[in-house]
């Protein structure tokens, strides 16, 4: 059941893809989806890109395999490019969750690969510290905390993501 | 500090600190000696007798080999001040000689057993439990390191970028859990595919600023190095296949899950518990039950024997033809001992975790995929095979043969996979 409905959500995520759909767009949408409540049960951690899966990343290459998606490697040897696949059409998504993950589109399926990344990694840092820290100083934290594992981009970056985040009600 | 100086079969000398060495001493690692890193295999195998106290050691050697070499050709760009690379240089250590210590009896072979904690898990909570984490602590003055900053290596909700970083160089896809179990398994199982260039995968380390334009620093492989990484990835293919997956290995894996399920039921919780369950209280326990069926197949090395086997790389079709015959098994056998085995894995995870190798002309990353024919070649392992006692083993073959060849697609007795061996 469980795999069914994560087949059936990262279907659902390409078919409704506004920019070019990579891997990492796709661990971070998938991450924005679980945490609207979606059960996927994907184990999340930090990595280069921010949070990550590696169970995720595996079935993406399941899936690929399988015909459900189609994972290309870009032609300049780096990245991947994620469409829906011959099979696709098998998996459909119950309306309950369909509508969560219009809305996760909605809100950030224009986001570049950039944007995504810094969003997510502001989400689970604020997530892991907000349980520590009193919350006047949490946004302060957050900022630093993401500058040091994010240190190419700027601070006005990681402000104006946490904003956006904010304005969205996810933090 | 003074050094301590210990014998290793792979590195020569492993060098530990008196911290390190007061690590080693607790009863924590110290059971490591007593889990056999390869659980039963030394019944096939008889040299694979090797536990996972020398291969943590090991694994703790490879991982400062490999951030010595990348402090060395990188120091100016990660901007590290010499505090800084040592704290981090010492953090990696202790992680890496300490990831094992919550491993089950029999290592992954009874991982299945509940509670069903990931190992990880459990190591994480022996280092923040004493007498572990007193001693990590006693770092914390000249290093500033905790045992809960080594903890955080085995947490999900690691937020520290250094970490991040130095968790690369300990479990990543070129990784030094890896470069340690694979050349290991293969010195004491005496099966020489597991052997590969180790020093001149370590020598081809750099870091690379991440193409996918998140701008950290990710590790890949000079492209001088490819090909010691391709002997990397087909060790651990043939390994799998000749050791990790050899049939009577599987059949042992069978036989301990099953009495450990009967007679352990599951592992305790309370690391106090824990620490006593190595493979020396189970082999008691089983000659306590000596007359289980499982343990006698154990400690009479009488196991279930292979009546058929599916090739290493089956198909959709191949699938789905096993699946028919395993029901049809279980109709027309129900009198006869059969168990199933499933023997799957990913020769690599480079779909999972994406690694670049530089291109010799102009310096710039590809992916590893696309560079190397070899490994982009190598098919998942899928492996599918019916096991029976030796008596029941020729007509539980006759009849999967036959069944597996009629049922062919296409031409009749196109896939004979099997025989009596």
């Amino acid at each position: 059941m469980q795999k069914e409905l994560r087949v059936a959500v990262i279907v659902a995520l390409a078919q409704s893809a506004q920019t070019r759909l990579g891997k990492t767009q796709v661990q971070k949408l998938v991450y924005f989806a679980q945490n609207s409540a979606v059960p996927l049960e994907y184990g999340y951690e930090i990595y280069h890109y921010g949070p990550y899966s590696f169970d995720l990343a595996r079935e993406l290459g399941s899936l690929d395999a399988l015909g459900v998606l189609n994972v290309e490697s870009d032609p300049n040897g780096f990245g991947f490019d994620i469409s829906v696949g011959k099979f696709a059409e098998k998996f459909k998504l119950e309306a309950k969750y369909q509508r969560k993950i219009e809305k996760v589109i909605d809100q950030f399926g224009r986001d570049t690969a950039a944007q995504l990344e810094v969003k997510a990694t502001i989400h689970f840092v604020y997530s892991v510290i907000k349980k520590r820290i009193p919350s006047g100083k949490i946004k302060a934290e957050v900022i630093k905390k993401v500058g040091a594992l994010k240190p190419r981009f700027t601070e006005v970056f990681i402000r104006n993501c946490y904003s956006d985040l904010e304005k969205m009600d996810w933090i | 500090m003074q050094m301590k100086e210990v014998r290793d079969p792979i590195h020569g000398f492993i060098y530990f600190n008196e911290t390190e060495m007061k690590i080693v001493n607790t009863p924590t690692f110290q059971r490591l000696r007593y889990i056999r890193q390869l659980a039963l295999t030394y019944l096939v195998y008889p040299g694979a007798e090797h536990s996972r106290f020398a291969h943590s050691m090991g694994v703790m050697e490879f991982a400062t080999k490999m951030f010595d070499t990348l402090m060395m050709k990188h120091l100016g760009q990660l901007r590290w001040n010499k505090a800084r690379v040592n704290r981090n240089r010492q953090l990696l250590r202790l992680a890496a000689l300490l990831h094992d210590t919550g491993h089950a009896p029999f290592s992954h072979a009874s991982e299945d057993l509940p509670p069903g904690i990931k190992h990880e898990e459990i190591s994480r909570q022996f280092i923040l439990a004493q007498p572990v984490s007193s001693l990590i602590n006693e770092f914390k003055r000249a290093l500033g390191i905790t045992a809960h900053d080594v903890a955080s290596f085995f947490s999900a909700e690691n937020i520290d970028p250094d970490v991040v970083f130095l968790k690369g160089i300990f479990a990543g896809e070129i990784d030094a859990d890896k470069l340690d179990y694979l050349y290991r398994d293969s010195l004491f199982s005496g099966v020489h595919y597991g052997r590969f260039d180790y020093q001149r995968l370590i020598q081809s380390l750099c870091l690379i600023e991440d193409p996918e334009g998140a701008g950290n620093l990710i590790m890949a492989i000079e492209h001088g190095g490819l090909h010691a990484l391709e002997a990397m990835v087909l060790a651990r293919y043939f390994m799998f296949t000749q050791v990790y997956f050899h049939k009577i290995r599987r059949a042992y894996d069978h036989h301990l899950l099953d009495f450990l399920r009967k007679y352990v039921k599951k592992y305790p919780t309370s690391l106090k518990e824990y620490v006593k369950y190595d493979d020396n209280r189970i082999f008691s326990l089983m000659r306590t039950h000596s007359r289980d069926e499982d343990a006698k197949r154990i400690l009479t090395r009488n196991p279930f024997v292979q009546a058929f086997t599916t090739p290493e790389h089956i198909d959709e079709e191949q699938r789905t033809r096993f699946n028919w015959l395993q029901e049809t098994l279980r109709r027309e056998f129900r009198d006869t001992k059969i168990f199933y085995d499933a023997a799957e894995k990913s020769p690599h995870k480079f779909e999972k975790i994406e690694t670049y190798v530089l291109s010799p002309s102009t310096g710039a990353p590809s992916l590893v995929q696309a560079e190397s024919g070899i490994i982009r070649g190598l098919k998942n392992i899928e492996q599918y095979r019916v096991f029976t006692p030796k008596e029941s083993k020729q007509k539980v073959h006759n009849f999967c043969t036959q069944f597996w060849n009629d049922h062919a697609a296409g031409a009749a007795g196109a896939t004979a996979a099997a025989g009596p061996n």
